[in-house]
């Protein structure tokens, strides 16, 4: 089950990027096709001073952010079973549907529902813990 | 193909070239695959899916299995 979890992880970031990738590329194509020559240039590189700044200053809270989300995934992942962990990963943090997780296990929605909420619960009872 | 076969003995399957397990692996992976086109134009969104087709069975050869 591991394995499996791994693979549908693996695959459901693959295609995800792939998706918006392709998606990016059939745009661009679009586009050209109804390109007029005096358009104004879209330039999405120009940055003005703020822009900067505020990329500066969110870049330092977002390290910090990862820094606190990596000890609790951590933590998170002692307190869950494997299975548990890997779908709850998966459903949250992938954004991979129930349905989705489901269907790739060939298993029931409400099996991987249960498991999602068994998980939960457990999560909670540490938080209210702490 | 077994019904209650499970994914991982699948993607074995699908590794060593096994058209059957290929295309079980796409069927269970379809919702994933219609959740990508998801709001895509009509125009588009069949060759979008055929390429995503294409992107989950190169990921399926290029899976290590630690």
């Amino acid at each position: 089950m591991k394995e499996e979890l791994a693979f549908i992880g693996y695959l459901a970031r693959y295609v995800k990027l792939e998706s918006v990738k392709l998606k990016k590329k059939y745009q661009e194509v679009k586009y050209r096709g109804l390109l007029i020559l005096d358009a104004p240039r879209n330039n999405e590189e120009s940055e003005s001073k703020e822009e900067v700044i505020d990329s500066i200053t969110y870049s330092y809270l977002s390290f910090e952010d990862e820094v606190i989300d990596k000890c609790m995934i951590s933590k998170y992942k002692e307190l869950l079973e494997p299975e548990e962990f890997e779908v709850l990963m998966l459903n949250i943090v992938e954004g991979v549907s129930q349905k989705e997780i489901a269907s790739m296990l060939h298993k029931t929605q409400s099996c991987i529902s249960k498991m999602k909420k068994r998980a939960l619960r457990k999560l909670e009872e540490f938080i209210k813990e702490v | 193909m077994e019904e209650r076969e499970r994914l991982f003995e699948i993607i074995l399957k699908a590794k060593q070239g096994d058209k059957e397990a290929i295309e079980e692996i796409i069927r269970r992976f379809e919702p994933l695959i219609m959740g990508s086109v998801k709001g895509v134009d009509e125009e588009i969104k069949e060759e979008l899916k055929q390429d995503l087709i294409e992107i989950i069975i190169r990921a399926v050869k290029n899976f290590e299995i630690k």
